[in-house]
Parts: C-alpha cells; structure tokens; sequence
C-alpha cells in the first residue's frame, strides 16, 4: 500500500483492487442484455438534432436577410439581386451559406 | 478496449448506432455498477441506477461531443442517476436506513457478520461519509484523476485529496485488523 499523506496524487492499487473485488457486481451479461433491451424503448432525443442546426439556420437567415438589405437598399433590379444572392452563395465565404445554397436549389 | 477503439465506438454511437453504445455498456457495465453501489450500498438499487444512467446517456448520446473521453461522460450521468435514486429511496426508507447506517457505524470491524475481507471492506466503506467515499473509489478504485471527480462530485480539487486521505486511513484501520486477526 502506498504511504498515506494527504499531498499524495498518486493511486494506491493495492487498496484500490481489493476495493473493486469488494464492490464487484454478478452477472455482468445478464445486465448488459437487460439495458440493451430496453434501450429500443428510449431512443436518442431528436430535439437535440433540431438544436444543433438552429444556428446554422440562423446564420442562414441573417445572411439572407444582409444580402436582402443591400439590394434593396441600393435599387437593385430584382434580376441583380438574384445575381448578388448567387454570388453570396456560391462564393461559400459567408457562414451558413451552404445550408441556405442547399434550400434555394431545393425549392427550385 | 484501446482508447481509440473506445473514440470510434462514442462517435458511432453519437450517430445514434444502438451496437456501438451496446459493446460501450458492456465495457463500463462493472465500474457503472461498482461505482453506483458506493453510493447506494444494495445490489437491486445500484443496477437499477447503472441501468438508468446507461439508458438517460443513450437518449443523450446526441449531444455528448466525441472528442472528449466518453468515460467520464458516462459517469457523471450514472452518479446522478445514482443520486437521484437515493434520494427518493431516503424519502420512503428513512427510518429503516437511519436504523441500519447506525448499527453499522458502531464498529464495522468487529461485526459478527462480516466475515471476509470484500464484506469488512464494504462495511468500512458505508461508515464513510459519501463524498469520502466516493472520491476514495473513484480515485483509487475507478482511476478517476482528483480534477475529475472534483467535476463530477462538484467540489474542489483539494477537498477531493482530503476526503481521499481521509478515507483510505479509515479503510486501512479496517484492513490492518483483518491482518492481525489472519496472523493470530
């Protein structure tokens, strides 16, 4: 056993392996069956799926919405600013822009 | 299981694959199991703990990030799970638990009942206070580094190095009467 001092940082394996002999459970297979059954009752939350993408969407919009904003704001045809939103687009600089890229082609 | 055996099945697993997260519960079933038992000191408790911490990670798998290590990950919801557990079970069982924790704080060492070493180390282990506990088996037990299970019991690392100092001298006393009383 290592010697015992409050500073020590070092494990001592000796107590620590007759600690897990003691805390051992039974029948490891027959829980490890048990949880994998029940896992198909509770499937991985899809909210958490949804919340990864909300800022890439956001980002998504606020792109949109600037590029909207300019054209607008400078009297631009619509027909330019189709082509000013392509350029945003394509050019792939702008965050988000491959998920906005991806719901123009979708809807069209 | 290599740590980079382990990395792959997490990510797979993130995925949503149900044999990836299977083949890690069969991995870290024992120390899930061992280490809910420090806490709730019955067998049927502390699977059931393991049980639903597997389970509560499973449904959380999406948002564990596979680039940390998956290990304290899992612990930390088994703890909870754990946790949680006993204090619905100390609202229904107070008085039996309050009648069972005293007679085996009056001296576990000498209990009749306890007659092998796993049995002494056990009842040792339930007279400790359970943050001593638990960051005696989470350190020298399980592995845990002192800044992890400061994060997973939530309390600062030195109060960690003490409990530990603590509690090993506590279990050693036990240890060294099992000794004397082997040598006699």
């Amino acid at each position: 056993m290592s010697d015992l001092s409050p500073l020590s940082a070092s494990r001592d394996e000796e107590l620590g392996g007759m600690m897990r002999d003691a805390l051992a459970p039974h029948h490891d297979a027959a829980f490890v069956t048990r949880v994998r059954a029940r896992m198909t009752a509770r499937q991985p939350a899809w909210d958490d799926e949804l919340a990864r993408w909300f800022w890439q969407g956001l980002a998504a919009a606020s792109v949109a919405m600037v590029v909207a904003g300019w054209a607008w704001a400078s009297g631009a045809t619509t027909a330019q600013a189709d082509a000013s939103v392509a350029i945003e687009l394509l050019d792939g600089a702008r965050p988000g822009a491959e998920v906005l890229l991806a719901s123009v082609t979708a809807t069209r | 299981m290599t740590d980079v055996d382990e990395a792959a099945l997490a990510s797979r697993a993130a995925e949503g694959d149900p044999d990836a997260f299977g083949a890690l519960v069969a991995t870290h079933a024992p120390m899930a199991r061992r280490v809910a038992f420090a806490i709730l000191e019955d067998r049927e408790d502390a699977d059931d703990a393991a049980q639903e911490g597997f389970l509560s990670a499973w449904q959380a798998i999406r948002r564990y990030d596979a680039r940390r290590a998956f290990r304290p990950w899992l612990i930390q919801i088994v703890v909870n799970a754990a946790r949680d557990l006993r204090r619905r079970r100390r609202v229904r069982f107070t008085d039996q638990l309050d009648h069972v924790a005293a007679a085996s704080r009056d001296d576990p060492a000498r209990d009749a009942s306890a007659t092998d070493l796993g049995e002494r180390l056990r009842a040792a282990l339930a007279t400790l206070p359970e943050r001593q506990r638990m960051a005696v088996v989470l350190f020298d037990a399980e592995g845990y580094p002192q800044a992890e299970i400061a994060s997973i019991l939530g309390i600062p690392e030195g109060t960690v190095k003490s409990d530990v100092f603590h509690g090993r001298r506590a279990l050693r006393k036990v240890l060294e009467s099992v000794k004397e009383e082997w040598d006699e």
